[in-house]
């Protein structure tokens, strides 16, 4: 395997890392703000548990989009960095 | 040539079955189940004692575990009796082999992308992680899981449900509190902590044991790297610093894939036990937030296998090199 390879390689699993281990924690991570914000809302309000049912469904989809926004970005990043490499090698 | 007509009936069972949700939600009034981190002892008396350790209970995430095993192994028998099948007839996969042999073969080529010619040690990892942790988190969104299961007696200062007859000594919650909880028979094994954490050791120590086997006692130098110490001792200092970094990360990487997983799972379902607690009559509302756990379990069985793969591959690729050309 040539040294290019490699590096290319390298460079591959460790975007992958960073988009996976991201995908992994986005649904949490959203979720749980959605509710955190719902229930202190709820408490400031007194409108218990409407507001917090509300953003929980709105909860997910936006982490479905944005899941897929991150996921897209990075790929569409990688892909441009492994144009450039090939034009410039 | 006559125009077949296909008649939608679909929309109309869908429709029939949100009404009959409805209709049954009103009568059988949904409770807020007992939302637990731990596992919940089945059988008060532990099933044995280690003297260090102390006592081993049996929990409701083990007869999942075994449900889990054995489900496994019926898919793997179906797999392969679907495959002998075609290999003497046409050689065309059908069926259930079929569609296991395309995702094994996308699987297989992400795993050849990321770990070149490793891809025969690193694949069988990645699919068997991605494979049980998926039968995992989809077999807890089986009707009846966390549903059916022993009542207990409430412990004091918590909130319990009064009981009303069903048949024989199967009981029913009623809205009115009282001084039960249940304690379900089937829980998933995914929001067990031990479970999680038990896979990630495994993962992680996988990852190591792939390194040493592709870059020999050469693959500590990641974690001790003296390389560079005694021809440029700042830059070496730096790079034993980072080494040491490394072994602190790769200690963080079993936390990360233990409490992904569990994070995960366990507020898929705290977000059901809520929903379908509050708005239970609605049987369409608990039903997309099931559909969404469909989701973010296939994505989390794809997240822990991935990773998986993807360390590994990493442990093969050797950092010696490129120190070596500059």
């Amino acid at each position: 395997m040539t040294q290019s390879e490699q590096k290319g390689r390298s460079i591959l699993t460790n975007v992958l890392i960073v988009i996976i281990g991201q995908v992994g924690c986005l649904t949490l991570v959203v979720i749980l703000v959605s509710v955190l914000l719902g229930l202190w809302l709820d408490g400031v309000f007194g409108t218990k548990p409407v507001i917090t049912l509300a953003l929980l469904f709105a909860g997910i989809p936006v982490s479905v989009l944005v899941m897929l926004g991150v996921a897209r970005k990075t790929l569409a990043r990688l892909k441009e960095n492994v144009e450039k490499e090939s034009q410039t090698s | 040539m006559e125009q077949v007509k296909h008649r939608p009936w679909r929309r109309w069972v869908l429709l029939g079955l949100l009404i009959v949700g409805y209709i049954l939600g009103g009568r059988f009034v949904p409770v807020q189940p007992e939302i637990t981190v731990a596992p919940e002892k089945l059988i008060e008396e532990p099933l044995f004692t280690l003297p260090v350790i102390g006592d081993f209970y049996l929990v409701n995430t083990m007869p999942t575990l075994i449900l889990t095993v054995i489900l496994l192994m019926i898919f793997a028998y179906a797999v392969n009796r679907s495959l002998k099948k075609s290999a003497q007839t046409d050689l065309v996969p059908r069926g259930i082999g079929n569609a296991t042999e395309a995702i094994l073969e996308v699987i297989y080529n992400m795993t050849e992308g990321a770990a070149g010619k490793w891809v025969r040690t690193v694949f069988p990892w990645f699919a068997t992680i991605m494979i049980y942790v998926l039968f995992a988190n989809l077999l807890k969104l089986l009707p009846g899981f966390e549903s059916i299961g022993v009542l207990h007696h409430v412990a004091p200062g918590h909130e319990g449900h009064a009981k009303e007859l069903l048949a024989g000594n199967w009981y029913l919650f009623t809205a009115e509190e009282g001084e039960y909880i249940l304690a379900p028979f089937f829980r998933g094994i995914s929001v067990d902590l031990n479970f999680t954490f038990a896979l990630a050791l495994i993962a992680v120590v996988a990852v190591q044991v792939v390194g040493f086997r592709a870059q020999g006692i050469g693959y500590l130098s990641k974690f001790f790297n003296t390389r560079r110490m005694f021809n440029v001792p700042f830059f070496g200092a730096m790079d034993f610093l980072v080494g040491l970094l490394e072994l602190i990360s790769e200690i963080s990487k079993i936390l990360s894939f233990a409490f992904r997983l569990f994070g995960n799972m366990f507020a898929g379902i705290v977000l059901v036990a809520i929903v379908a607690g509050l708005l239970g009559k609605f049987s369409i509302l608990p039903a997309m937030v099931m559909m969404f756990e469909l989701f973010v379990g296939i994505i989390q069985a794809f997240v822990f296998g991935m990773l998986t793969m993807v360390f590994m591959a990493q442990a093969t690729q050797g950092h010696g090199e490129e120190h070596a050309e500059h």
